[in-house]
C-alpha cells in the first residue's frame, strides 16, 4: 500500500517536472538521494565515484524525463538509469586489470560429493550481529563478484527489487536475473563461511 | 532429488517460487541429509545477512551540495 502511494506521489511529481515546476523535480532529488547513493557505492565501494554517480543520474533523470513512458514506476526508472551509470564506470576503469569470472569464486567442491561435512553455521540469522568484521567481509565479498552479477544480487537482495523489475533495469530476462542471483548468493556464501567456520573455506575449497 | 539436484533449486526454494512438488522432494531429502540442512540454513543465512544491511551514510551538508550542483547544470544563471 505503502509503495503503491510512493509510487503515485512520484508520478505527480514527474508530470509537474515535465511541465517545468523544477521544486517538484528537487522533491523527487531529496526523495531518493540516499538510496541511490547507497546503490551507487555498494556497486562503486569508491565514495567520490559514488558521489558523481549519484550526480550524473540525477542530470541524466532531468534531461531524460520525457522518456519514461511509466511501463514501469520511477523507482525501477531511475535505478535503471543510475546503474547503467555504475556498469559503464566500472567498465571504463577495467581496461587493465584481469577479468573476474563467476566461476573463479563459486564453490568448487561438487555438492553430491559427501565426502566433507557441510559445517553448521549454527545461528538464527536474524540473531546474527553485523559486527565490523563481518561487514567488511560482506562488503568485499560483493566487490569481488563480477558487475552484472553484483548488480543482480544488489538490487534483488539488497535494495528489495522483484525479479521482474530487477530484469527490466539490467536489461535481461527474468530467468537471466535468477541465474545470476542464485550464482551471486552461492558465490558470497561461500566466502563468508570461514568467519562461521573457519574450517569451511579449506574443505569447500576442494 | 539428489544434493546437486537440490543446490539448483536453494534460490527458487528461499524465494518460495517452487512449484509444490518439487518443493515437497526438496524437503524430503533435506530431512535426510544432514549436509544439505547445514549447505541450506548456511545459504539462508547469508541471504538473510545482506538483506539486512543498513543503507550507506551519507553527510547531511551532501543533500545540499547535490542541490546546488544540479540548480548550477540545470537552471539558467539568476540574472
Amino acid at each position: 500500500m505503502r509503495r503503491e502511494s510512493e509510487n503515485e506521489r512520484d508520478l505527480e511529481l514527474v508530470h509537474k517536472a515535465r511541465n517545468g515546476d523544477y521544486t517538484a523535480f528537487e522533491e523527487l532529488v531529496r526523495r531518493y538521494q540516499p538510496r541511490i547513493f547507497s546503490h551507487c557505492y555498494r556497486m562503486l565501494k569508491n565514495y567520490q565515484d559514488a558521489q558523481d554517480c549519484l550526480q550524473e543520474t540525477f542530470l541524466k533523470a532531468y534531461e531524460k524525463l520525457d522518456t519514461f513512458r511509466e511501463e514501469s514506476s520511477f523507482s525501477v526508472w531511475l535505478y535503471k538509469v543510475a546503474t547503467n551509470n555504475c556498469l559503464m564506470r566500472i567498465r571504463k576503469n577495467q581496461s587493465h586489470p584481469e577479468e573476474i569470472h563467476i566461476e573463479d569464486i563459486l564453490p568448487r567442491h561438487r555438492h553430491d560429493d559427501l565426502s566433507f561435512e557441510v559445517p553448521d553455521w549454527g545461528a538464527d540469522p536474524e540473531k546474527i550481529a553485523i559486527n565490523g568484521e563481518l561487514r567488511a567481509l560482506m562488503d568485499s565479498s560483493v566487490l569481488k563478484l563480477p558487475e552484472d552479477y553484483r548488480a543482480a544480487f544488489l538490487l534483488r537482495d539488497v535494495e528489495g527489487f522483484s525479479t521482474k523489475d530487477t530484469a527490466h533495469i539490467l536489461g535481461l530476462t527474468d530467468a537471466n536475473v535468477k541465474s545470476r542471483l542464485h550464482r551471486a548468493r552461492l558465490a558470497l556464501r561461500k566466502q563468508i563461511a570461514p568467519y562461521f567456520s573457519p574450517a569451511a573455506g579449506k574443505e569447500e575449497g576442494k | 532429488m539428489n544434493c546437486r539436484e537440490l543446490a539448483v533449486f536453494l534460490s527458487d526454494y528461499l524465494d518460495s517460487e517452487l512449484d509444490s512438488e518439487t518443493c515437497a522432494l526438496l524437503e524430503t531429502h533435506m530431512e535426510e541429509c544432514g549436509n544439505c540442512r547445514a549447505f541450506y540454513s548456511s545459504f539462508r543465512i547469508t541471504v538473510s545477512l545482506y538483506r539486512r544491511l543498513p543503507p550507506e551514510p551519507l553527510p547531511h551538508e551532501h543533500l545540499e551540495e547535490l542541490l546546488s550542483f544540479l540548480r548550477g547544470k540545470l537552471l539558467p544563471p539568476s540574472p
